[in-house]
């Protein structure tokens, strides 16, 4: 059933939160090696817990003794509690270790969690009043092992094997509470209602790209939200463009542009929606890039982009235009070389991403669509 | 391994995970092997690092997290008619990178209370590393490791308390681990109640 090659360990980022608690609780000790100990062992119960998190494996950090202050003190352990199961030990390693070193306790198991820095990193981050490091911590989970031993026990990292046998030795014991079963829909592609509800979840964050917009310089279009008269501003008919004073001097000479929409807009299909956008790459040298949509009875949507001069009769030779996929691939590009224009049509399926890339000389322009 | 092949690998696991009860085994077996498949793949979308210039790479593991808690919530939703790369990278474009770099722009400003040191009445953990060392009730230093009246809970809990670790202490000690931890341990269990209401009862002054 499983494809012959295992995945990469899982790794996690260290919340905020987690190295904020890990600081306050390891803060007040005497000696740089209890600090240590009490950073690493909360950090490494915190990154096991989020990652049973995600499988709705239910933990009880209050009561888990890793957690507790009285228990970091005066004990070595960063046990998570498994109610109905028993104590997981959740054991930090440090970057460029090949061991684990597991206390003697009583433990069902033994989680090993690798952290992306070293021994002096380590020091450095919890020098005596240093100012608190808020670097990025990431974990690697680098897996399980049962421990039937009281003993205490170094294992070597290579010895742990994936999550695999947690989750059976889990599923003997633990059975889910309905409500888990039952958490609200926060949003669904495919699913039109929940689809706007996830659309609206952007609203804040539209009004802090209003507030700073240097955060991020090209917005979404939403190509579906066009169909139901949504546009940008930005977006105009090709109409509107032609009657721009800016304009007019240049369309009323020889632009293959003006050319192209005394030609092309008589024949749009009535269902058909055409929007276009001024770019600048160069100074006096405008380019109208043109969207087409065209909805289909089936679910996909026929796009057809265009590339024309607004006020030359042809495309500056070094000009490239690039379709690129959601991974940012380019699957169609098209240079220029004296071309009047330049086109691509292409179908989509709901929930599609694209990317437009104007490239001329150092510049580019980047659109991002989403049907 | 190709593009298709990772597409196929990711298809496979998604599917495995829709097929099986919420809560299975084999659902998270298949979804554990699908976001490590995903974490892996480099098909994920990303955004331009001039999007994001200060907190970019933490702003991809945001967003990557809360991606992985959607999938694993709601592998339901996955619509096998497209790709998994296809369906994750429309959620992190749309939802998961603005709400990560919300989050985090937000998640800054609390956070310079962190640097203040915990300023006038001493921590809990300073009143137990009190209480260990001044022993009040005088009962850490009264039970004694059989055999061995030099080595006290008292004296045990100062070496856990400076960091040391079992194989230390042994070698420090000249005391086998077990007979030291297991003892440590049963006392560590009756004291631990007591030094706790032993600070309530005596607040800082």
């Amino acid at each position: 059933m499983q494809p012959s090659h295992n995945p990469p360990a899982l790794q996690l980022k260290v919340s905020r939160q987690a190295q904020q608690f890990a600081h306050q609780f390891s803060r007040a000790y005497e000696t740089q090696a209890k600090r240590q100990q009490v950073y690493l062992n909360t950090l490494a119960i915190a990154v096991v817990n989020k990652y049973l998190e995600l499988f709705d494996i239910i933990t009880d950090l209050n009561q888990s003794p890793g957690w507790q202050v009285e228990c970091q003190a005066l004990d070595d352990t960063a046990d998570l509690h498994i109610p109905g199961f028993g104590s997981l030990a959740c054991r930090p390693v440090l970057m460029n270790a090949e061991s684990c070193y597991l206390p003697p306790g009583d433990h069902i198991g033994c989680v090993a969690v690798q952290f992306d820095f070293d021994q002096e990193q380590l020091d450095q981050q919890l020098m005596d009043n240093a100012p608190l490091a808020r670097g990025i911590i990431r974990a690697t989970l680098v897996g399980f092992m049962e421990v039937a031993t009281y003993e205490e026990t170094i294992i070597p990292l290579t010895q742990f094997q994936d999550f695999t046998g947690l989750f059976t030795k889990l599923s003997e014991f633990q059975v889910l509470p309905a409500a888990l079963l039952n958490t609200p829909v926060p949003f669904d592609v495919n699913n039109e209602k929940t689809y706007q509800a996830c659309v609206g979840q952007t609203e804040a964050f539209d009004q802090l790209l209003h507030d700073f917009p240097q955060i991020m310089k090209a917005g979404v279009n939403v190509l579906g939200d066009w169909l139901e008269g949504t546009i940008e501003s930005s977006w105009q008919t090709v109409e509107a463009l032609l009657n721009q004073p800016a304009w007019e001097p240049a369309i009323a000479g020889r632009s293959s542009f003006a050319v192209r929409s005394a030609q092309t807009s008589p024949r749009l299909a009535s269902n058909t929606l055409e929007r276009c956008k001024v770019l600048m790459l160069k100074e006096n040298e405008p380019l109208a890039l043109i969207v087409v949509i065209e909805p289909k009875p089936t679910e996909d949507m026929r796009v057809t982009v265009e590339l024309w001069p607004i006020r030359e009769p042809q495309l500056p030779d070094t000009l490239e235009f690039q379709l690129l996929n959601e991974s940012g691939i380019a699957i169609m590009q098209a240079q220029a070389h004296g071309s009047n224009h330049l086109l691509f049509t292409f179908s989509c399926d709901p929930g599609n991403i694209f990317d437009l890339k104007v490239i001329l000389d150092q510049t580019q322009i980047i659109e991002s669509f989403v049907i | 391994m190709s593009t298709n092949a990772i597409n196929a690998t990711l298809k496979q696991f998604a599917l495995q995970a829709q097929a099986a009860p919420q809560g299975s085994l084999q659902r998270r077996v298949a979804l554990d092997h699908l976001i490590r498949t995903l974490q892996g793949c480099k098909l994920l979308y990303r955004p331009p690092r001039n999007r994001f210039p200060q907190l970019y790479e933490e702003v991809c593991d945001e967003a990557m997290q809360r991606l992985f808690e959607h999938i694993c919530r709601k592998i339901d939703q996955y619509n096998p008619k497209y790709e998994v790369t296809q369906w994750v990278n429309f959620l992190l474009k749309r939802c998961f990178f603005p709400q990560a770099w919300k989050a985090l722009l937000s998640d800054h400003l609390p956070l310079k209370e962190w640097d203040q040191p915990d300023s006038e009445s001493p921590s809990l953990v300073e009143q137990i590393i009190e209480y260990i060392k001044t022993d009040p009730e005088q009962c850490l230093s009264s039970v004694q490791v059989r055999s061995r009246p030099d080595i006290t809970f008292q004296s045990l809990a100062l070496e856990i308390l400076a960091g040391y670790k079992w194989r230390e202490i042994e070698a420090k000690l000249s005391s086998p681990i077990s007979t030291m931890c297991s003892f440590y341990r049963g006392h560590l269990k009756q004291f631990a109640p007591q030094i706790q209401a032993h600070i309530q009862d005596n607040p800082p002054s």
